[in-house]
């Protein structure tokens, strides 16, 4: 689970003075990666959108489109429990060169999905032969990134543009499948800046064979029919003109046209299930999962010799946690059916390592062995990731947790992280929903939620400041929730002068140095991290002749407003959800008498509360800022009330006390 | 590039195998599988006690083998400490070979062992080859990667391997310095006089040996049985026999190496990096001519002019005569003819984004499939402008990412993309074709790298890639405040090379309407509407924006006004925090941004306090900052100017560039006071 996103958080430099020098981080420093999804429902997560299906006539495709989907028909037949085939023919014309995308094509595959064929032609603009695809310009290469992922996936793809615009592009591909946990989802306006004339999708599933499907956004319900053979499913739109992008909007998937289909009975490798319920598809992880919990006679002995000296089942969770912490280490290994089953707890405890699935089925055995009883729960893990759809049971995990119910409550364990405190879910497993796998079958449960009170940075800090407006600040930071998973990671993936490096670009004060710095890690279920700043200020005060200006709010500004949206279409989404207490302690120099004070601050709205005071009593300046922001779904019309909000916030922050030099 | 070697060479010289095992045993730093107790018991590193792991030893020797052609072996023995689990990386390695054609980088004897100390025994486990897999990265590149097992806190893990090679023309380069520190970093090439590589060495840290031993070895050549058809032919059996030549064996070792950390605003990192590079000169086979790979300039320079994938494409010109007949028509000047050509390969053949200095195919081809590379569209560009009578030449050029090409050594493989370079009269002209939204004279960011090679038949030479353009911005308003501290007025700016580049690219990136509704937004009290474009199509002139300027005051008249006189424009922080810095700070290019602001005050109100002028220049011409605010009857006039006149600044210089960009934020903070007076 290391998640790796503050890295890139922290290396965004100031571009404002020397923009967009071009800088490089070209020599590779390890980076740990994410898990590799299991699962690629297309994870459009780069929210908002906009889909108009207005009159059929007279619909402009062009407008402000890359490319137009001329026609795309898919057609997925079923051949029997275990196998699939899908026949995807496109025709898309791409406008110009920032559509150039849409020319390639990438077909994925690995042991157990065969691509059959892939054609491709393309044409210029009169409807001329460019060109045809030679199949040795399909190239095939292994869909592995980092250095601790290992898998079979391979990527067949293809690039047909051209140099004109506009022109066309035609492939066809044929795909068999014989993992059939996925059948297709239908996503005819997969990007944004495409239009799609017509799209088409078919489904034929051999007689006695029940199909089930999940319809959104779609200007038509299915229509269904029959061949002698088969029942025939059939979907169309026409006429989708590009998204249009909004900020705070929802997740794309939640507002364009999308048919999923999933198997009632299916088959693969041999083991066979059903997804008609969340407690079949428990069932069916439970077969893949048989017997795979054996543990060597050696590690049954440690594990016995590690727990002889307690009873109580928290004691020796943290005990065989810690043991799986200190002796097991991520490495992502899917290679056939190994991407949904666990590779056995014996491999594990001879070689240390294995992906989400064998540390988590790793762990389960060795709990099961000093008597814990736990139980191992699917689930979509990631920052900001759309919920999964509950109303349809279907594949739509990408990781896998322990969960250990105890008397009092339950007990979830990342076991993918060396270093995770027990019981801490986070922004990447919190706040959602899980399938706990039972030997009763599958179960929907809430992992932990995280709401603002748990999601908090309390700061205090202590300022002296010269007669020149320099000074040193004392910062003692504490942060809980998922407040405190940056400076976790900063914690366990940084070096000390890369932690120093992190500051100078996170922390936002005009001018400092950084004298001395600390970070100190409470584990616990809610973990919590002390931050120690020692601070020296340039002009944190500023001089203008006999004055004297403070901005008193040190180091936590609001600096950024979202742009105008004139006519909202989409609610607006916000998905986080913290609170921030800074309270700022000046000692001023002798000598200054105070001119004027802002007044006290305080905005209360949907989107969060803020207040801000500031008393001045002789030298010293106290400054409180309080902010909490919630996390919701608030109606389109509200948006421009959130940037206000947000612009107030901007403006209080920027206040300033100014003093006069005394006249002596 | 792939070094031949036929038959008959063989036929006539019985070469030579040399024996790995001989030399490698000398003076190892490690010997596998001999772990010292020390290194499983160390938990931190003395010199660095923040690395997550540190490179124990590291050693690597190339050597040359003969069987049916030569190749040149790489041996590799690598021993890590994993000291804290965010170094658990160090324990996937991935190693990436190439193959082309039928030429291969072949990776064999992987051996790996993680060493833990349990219960106070070391305890080892062997790398299975079960945890061996290979991937295809690309078409060419592949990678053998593995797992290393049981991996913890105080493992210490060891693997070793061997790449054999047919790609004579790169010796195996050798990095001293990586990501996290090297204790012992060591590399051998054992080289028979057959073979003359040229030497490169960088980075900032000196070697703690470097020798180079002569010597004579015995080879031993063999060979396949061969059968050659005609009538002088008959089959050839196979066999080996052994012959004798001169070596050297050269040992480099650097210790303690520090671990190499990003900093911005450097061309890449690997410019910074402790190695050593090699690049085949000359082939001495006995009783044969020299043949030379590369060499001095001269040879280099002659040899790319006539390349079939270089010089000779030049001269191909039939296929554009029509086009460059029709600007000659159209334009007089040489000037205008270069602007006009430059502008017609620039908006007919797009670059495809790949970097080479040799074409693909041919320039025709790429012409009428209207894309090539770098190489291809500036080779294009540079043949139209000789046909059309001007003094042209292709430059050699090596973009930052790529790193700094060496000025003392001639290394083609050190450059990576292809300009091209005019004269006219005295003045001289850099032309890059591959950004529609390059002016013709200016250089993109990526080539703004030191300097490039003139490839010419005469005068071959460096020319400086300096920036014909600057960061340049310049911000005027003409406001007016009232009592209540509201503002009104127009606000001007003019954006100037790169800055006008990235403004025309963000432009064409989101269309003008867009970006439009992008910029113009309230923040904070200040509000900046209408905007309106001008110029954004004339890529010789800046992008100018005019704007409808508004602020906000606080609602009631004011006997003091506070204001910032720098409009939301001030730098608000310093973009160099750290205190120290290891690497030159490479801004690309200068940097000029002038703000000028006329506000005119309410009636009955004096400037009481206003921040005072200043000039801070930084040394050896820098840079300079001025800053004045002045007041004529009603009317403040506030001026800021930052140039940095210099793109780059060396470590020793940085304390002074980052204190000159304190100065300015400071400045900028200041603010003014309007105070009523009596009326």
């Amino acid at each position: 689970m290391p998640s790796n996103w503050f890295l890139r958080k922290s290396r965004q430099i100031n571009t404002e003075v020397v923009a967009n020098i071009t800088q490089a981080y070209t020599l590779s420093t390890r980076i740990l990666n994410m898990k590799r999804k299991l699962y690629t429902l297309l994870l459009l997560t780069f929210g908002l959108l906009a889909v108009q299906a207005e009159a059929q006539h007279k619909i402009d495709l062009v407008k402000g489109a890359n490319a137009i989907v001329k026609l795309e028909e898919t057609v997925f037949t079923v051949n029997s429990a275990g196998s699939g085939t899908t026949r995807i023919k496109t025709i898309i014309t791409i406008l110009n060169e920032s559509g150039k995308e849409h020319a390639r094509l990438q077909v994925a595959h690995d042991r157990l999905n065969k691509v059959d064929y892939i054609k491709g032609t393309s044409y210029d603009l009169a409807g001329k032969k460019i060109k045809s695809l030679k199949s040795s310009e399909i190239k095939d290469v292994s869909a592995g990134a980092g250095d601790n992922e290992i898998l079979d996936t391979r990527v067949k793809y293809a690039d047909m543009a051209h140099t004109v615009y506009p022109y066309t592009v035609e492939y066809e591909y044929q795909t068999t499948s014989s993992n059939m946990m996925f059948y297709p989802v239908w996503v005819p306006l997969a990007s944004s800046k495409l239009s799609v004339e017509k799209a088409t999708f078919q489904v034929l599933m051999p007689k006695g064979m029940k199909l089930r499907y999940r319809e959104t956004n779609l200007q038509e319900k299915v229509k269904q029919s029959a061949t002698a053979t088969h029942d025939v499913y059939s979907w169309e739109v026409q006429n989708l003109t590009p998204l249009d992008t909004e900020p705070y909007g929802p997740f794309m998937a939640e507002v364009i046209p999308m048919v999923r289909t999933a198997p009632a009975d299916f088959e693969v490798e041999g083991y066979r299930g059903s997804m008609e319920s969340w407690q079949k598809y428990g069932h069916f992880i439970n077969q893949l999962n048989a017997g795979r919990d054996v543990l060597p006679e050696a590690t049954k002995q440690k594990l016995q010799a590690l727990t002889a000296d307690t009873k109580d089942p928290l004691a020796k969770i943290d005990k065989v946690y810690n043991y799986l912490q200190s002796n097991t280490r991520y490495v992502s290994i899917q290679l056939g059916l190994g991407g949904w089953q666990p590779l056995e707890a014996g491999f594990v405890a001879s070689k240390g390592y294995g992906d989400c699935k064998a540390l988590t089925n790793y762990t389960q055995a060795m709990l099961k062995e000093v008597g814990v009883p736990s139980f191992q729960a699917l689930i979509r893990g990631g920052e900001n990731e759309p919920a999964i759809m509950t109303d349809f049971p279907s594949s739509q995990f990408n990781h896998v947790v322990l969960c250990v119910p105890l008397q009092q409550d339950t007990l979830w364990l990342e076991c993918t992280s060396q270093n995770e405190s027990a019981g801490f879910s986070g922004s990447f497993t919190g706040s959602r929903k899980a399938l706990l796998i039972t030997p009763e079958g599958g179960k929907l449960v809430n992992t932990p939620s995280y709401t603002a009170a748990d999601n908090t940075e309390h700061r205090t800090v202590k300022v002296k400041l010269d007669e020149n407006g320099n000074g040193t600040a004392n910062v003692i930071s504490r942060y809980t929730g998922e407040e405190h998973e940056t400076y976790r990671d900063l914690i366990h993936h940084y070096a000390a002068e890369e932690q120093r490096k992190w500051l100078y670009s996170n922390i936002k004060v005009p001018a400092f140095e950084v004298k001395k710095f600390a970070f100190d890690l409470k584990k616990g279920r809610q973990p919590e991290v002390t931050e120690k700043l020692e601070l020296s200020l340039r002009q944190c005060a500023t001089l203008s002749g006999k004055r004297m200006f403070l901005t008193p709010n040190l180091m936590n500004k609001w600096t950024t407003v979202p742009n105008t949206v004139e006519k909202r279409k989409w609610e607006v989404v916000r998905n986080s959800a913290y609170t921030n207490v800074d309270t700022v302690v000046y000692e001023m120099p002798v000598g200054y008498t105070l001119e004027f004070k802002p007044n006290d601050t305080e905005y209360k709205t949907a989107f969060g509360t803020y207040k801000a005071t500031t008393k001045v009593d002789g030298q010293q300046v106290t400054y409180i800022r309080s902010l909490q922001m919630n996390k919701g779904r608030f109606s389109p019309d509200t948006y421009a009330k959130m940037i206000e909000f947000m612009n107030n916030m901007l403006k209080a922050d920027a206040q300033q006390v100014v003093f006069v030099k005394n006249i002596p | 590039m792939r070094l031949r070697t036929s038959t008959q060479f063989l036929l006539i010289l019985f070469f030579f195998c040399c024996s790995a095992g001989l030399a490698s045993a000398q003076n190892l730093p490690a010997k596998f599988g001999k772990v010292e107790e020390s290194e499983l018991t160390m938990h931190a590193y003395d010199k660095d006690t923040s690395a997550a792991a540190v490179v124990l030893s590291d050693y690597g020797y190339s050597y040359f083998t003969y069987h049916d052609g030569f190749k040149v072996n790489f041996e590799r023995h690598t021993r890590i400490k994993i000291l804290k689990k965010s170094g658990y990386d160090w324990a996937n390695v991935t190693i990436p070979f190439y193959q082309k054609n039928g030429d291969k980088e072949r990776i064999s004897n992987i051996k790996g062992f993680t060493y833990n100390l349990e219960g106070g025994k070391m305890v080892k486990h062997k790398l299975e080859s079960s945890s061996q897999h290979d991937e295809q990265r690309s078409e060419n590149w592949y990678s053998k990667k593995f797992t290393m097992p049981n991996v913890k806190e105080g493992s210490v893990i060891e693997y070793s391997y061997t790449i054999s090679s047919d790609f004579l023309y790169n010796l195996r380069e050798w990095e001293f310095q990586t990501t996290i520190p090297v204790v012992w970093s060591e590399y051998k090439a054992y080289i028979p006089e057959y073979f003359e590589y040229k030497q490169q060495q960088q980075g900032y840290l000196p070697f703690d040996v470097a020798t180079v031993e002569k010597g004579k070895e015995r080879y031993l050549v063999t060979w396949s049985s061969e059968i050659t058809p005609g009538i002088n032919g008959g089959r050839t059996s196979g066999g080996s026999s052994q012959i004798e030549a001169n070596s050297e064996t050269f040992r480099w070792v650097v210790k303690e190496a520090p671990a190499l950390r990003p900093e911005v605003y450097i061309t890449t990192l690997s410019d910074y990096q402790s190695k050593i590079e090699f690049e085949l000169q000359r082939v001495r086979y006995p009783n044969k001519l020299p043949q030379v790979m590369t060499g001095n300039w001269d040879d280099i320079n002659r040899d790319l002019l006539q390349a079939e994938r270089f010089g000779a494409q030049l001269n191909r010109k039939g296929f554009f005569k029509n086009e460059v007949a029709a600007i000659k028509a159209k334009h007089t000047s040489p000037e205008q003819q270069m602007a006009a050509l430059h502008e017609l390969v620039k908006n007919t053949v797009k670059w495809n984004g790949k970097y080479d200095i040799y074409t693909n195919g041919s320039l025709s081809k790429a012409f009428e499939s209207r894309t090539g590379s770098a190489a291809e569209v500036n080779l294009l560009l540079t043949s139209m402008l000789q046909e059309a009578g001007l003094t042209a030449a292709p430059v050699l050029v090596s973009t930052r990412e790529h790193g700094r090409p060496p000025l003392w050594s001639p290394m083609l493989q050190k450059f990576n993309y292809v300009l091209a370079h005019v004269t006219v009269g005295d003045k001289e002209y850099l032309l890059d074709a591959t950004d529609p939204l390059l002016p013709a004279g200016m250089l993109p960011v990526r080539c703004l790298n030191g300097q490039g090679r003139l490839i010419a038949k005469e005068n071959h030479r460096w020319v400086d890639l300096k920036p014909s353009a600057m960061y340049t911005k310049l911000f005027s308003g003409e406001l007016n405040i009232n009592e209540k501290g509201e503002m009104t007025g127009r606000a001007f700016e003019s954006n100037g090379g790169y800055i006008g580049l990235q403004l025309r690219n963000a432009i064409k990136e989101d269309g003008l309407q867009k970006y439009a509704e992008k910029i113009s937004k309230e923040i904070g009290n200040l509000k900046y509407t209408k905007p309106e474009f001008v110029n954004v199509d004339n890529l010789a002139k800046p992008v100018d924006i005019k704007y409808t300027l508004t602020s906000d005051g606080n609602g009631q008249a004011n006997d003091v006004i506070y204001l910032n006189p720098m409009m939301g424009q001030g730098k608000k922080e310093n973009p160099f925090k750290l205190e120290k810095r290891a690497y030159p700070v490479d801004l690309g290019a200068p940097i000029d941004e002038t703000f000028v602001c006329r506000l005119t005050i309410p009636a009955g109100y004096e400037m009481e306090e206003a921040p005072k002028s200043a000039i801070i220049a930084l040394p050896d011409n820098g840079g300079r900052f001025t800053y004045m605010v002045e007041k004529e009857g009603n009317t403040i006039q506030i001026m800021s100017k930052v140039n940095v006149s210099k793109p780059v600044f060396y470590a020793p210089e940085y304390e002074s560039l980052k204190e000159f960009y304190n100065q300015i934020v400071a400045k900028h903070a200041e603010q003014i006071v309007l105070k009523k007076v009596a009326n």
